[in-house]
């Protein structure tokens, strides 16, 4: 929620209208919060190099404030804080800037068995239907996957898996950024979750494919 | 207004130049002085009327300035003035020959 004096209400009122002034008011009054969220986003992508650069972290974030005025029409007064609520906008717009680095998924004893056959992905392949996309036979996992919670959990709590694969140092950190929760908050939504799917998986022998992915192994 | 000097002028430049580039899509004539223009604004944080009141110039002049349609050499002088406080680095302005 915003206090009677923050002025991020009508800055992102007046942005929404398209006036370039406010962008640049916003810009000056909320960088460190953009900051913040771009810095946490260049480290989740294993970036120390850029994250050590003054100079790429300016221009990142200034490109942060674009992201969010250009979708500043679309914002509700009360919700999260725009660089929270343009989260996923934002760690697009840094994907794409500072290149995408290529990850494994680390399943080698995968469901068709050859051990280094993981499937190579981008950061634009990390949703979990881009997973399903690169290996079919991981279907099974977006239907239990969407079944046990709201919605938003579930993208939570894929992204803090995915990020843990990753080698995050701290997918708590970056979930919580991206939700605009706090990080306990976001180990307690994937712990949940995960348990949730576990449980299925074991319960329910249309599952039994996936409990051979080292993710729900026993 | 602050005058202090911003400890790095890449990100207000960085902004800038997108900014101008909003307003060239729109088919500014003058993109590079209407990002500066509404730049200066954005320092101050006043609506178009109070500003145009606190500089001593028109409304019109604002709109004309902020919206590309004013070359940088005809800008008003109470927005020209305020252009070095913006901490950017100047030598952008000349990625806009037009200005």
């Amino acid at each position: 929620m915003t206090s009677p004096d923050d002025p991020l209400e009508p800055l992102m009122a007046a942005m929404a209208a398209g006036d370039l002034a406010a962008l640049w008011s916003f810009h000056e009054t909320y960088e460190a919060k953009l900051r913040a969220v771009v810095l946490a986003n260049v480290r989740s992508m294993h970036r120390p190099d850029i994250v050590r650069d003054a100079e790429r972290i300016d221009s990142l974030t200034a490109d942060a404030a674009m992201v969010i005025f250009d979708r500043a029409a679309g914002w509700k007064p009360g919700g999260a804080k725009p660089w929270n609520w343009a989260a996923r906008a934002i760690r697009s717009m840094i994907a794409a800037e500072i290149g995408h680095r290529q990850v494994e998924l680390g399943n080698d004893d995968t469901l068709d068995g050859e051990a280094g056959s993981a499937p190579v992905m981008s950061d634009a392949d990390l949703t979990i239907e881009g997973i399903v996309a690169l290996a079919p036979e991981l279907e099974p996992l977006v239907h239990v996957w969407r079944s046990v919670s709201s919605a938003r959990d579930q993208e939570a709590a894929w992204l803090f898996r995915v990020q843990k694969e990753n080698h995050d140092p701290s997918p708590a950190r970056t979930v919580a950024d991206e939700f605009g929760i706090s990080p306990a908050n976001a180990r307690k939504i994937h712990e949940r979750h995960f348990t949730r799917v576990n449980a299925v998986i074991w319960a329910d022998e249309r599952y039994e494919p996936l409990r051979h992915w080292d993710w729900f192994a026993a | 207004m602050t005058t202090s000097a911003r400890p790095s002028a890449v990100g207000p430049t960085r902004l800038v130049f997108r900014m101008a580039d909003v307003l060239a899509a729109n088919g500014a004539a003058y993109p590079m002085a209407g990002a500066l223009s509404a730049a200066v604004r954005g320092r101050h944080q006043l609506d178009r009327s109070e500003y145009a009141r606190e500089l001593g110039i028109t409304l019109e002049q604002v709109d004309n300035a902020e919206a590309g349609r004013t070359p940088l050499r005809l800008l008003p002088e109470a927005i020209s003035s305020r252009i070095p406080w913006l901490g950017i680095d100047l030598t952008a302005l000349a990625a806009d020959p037009a200005a």
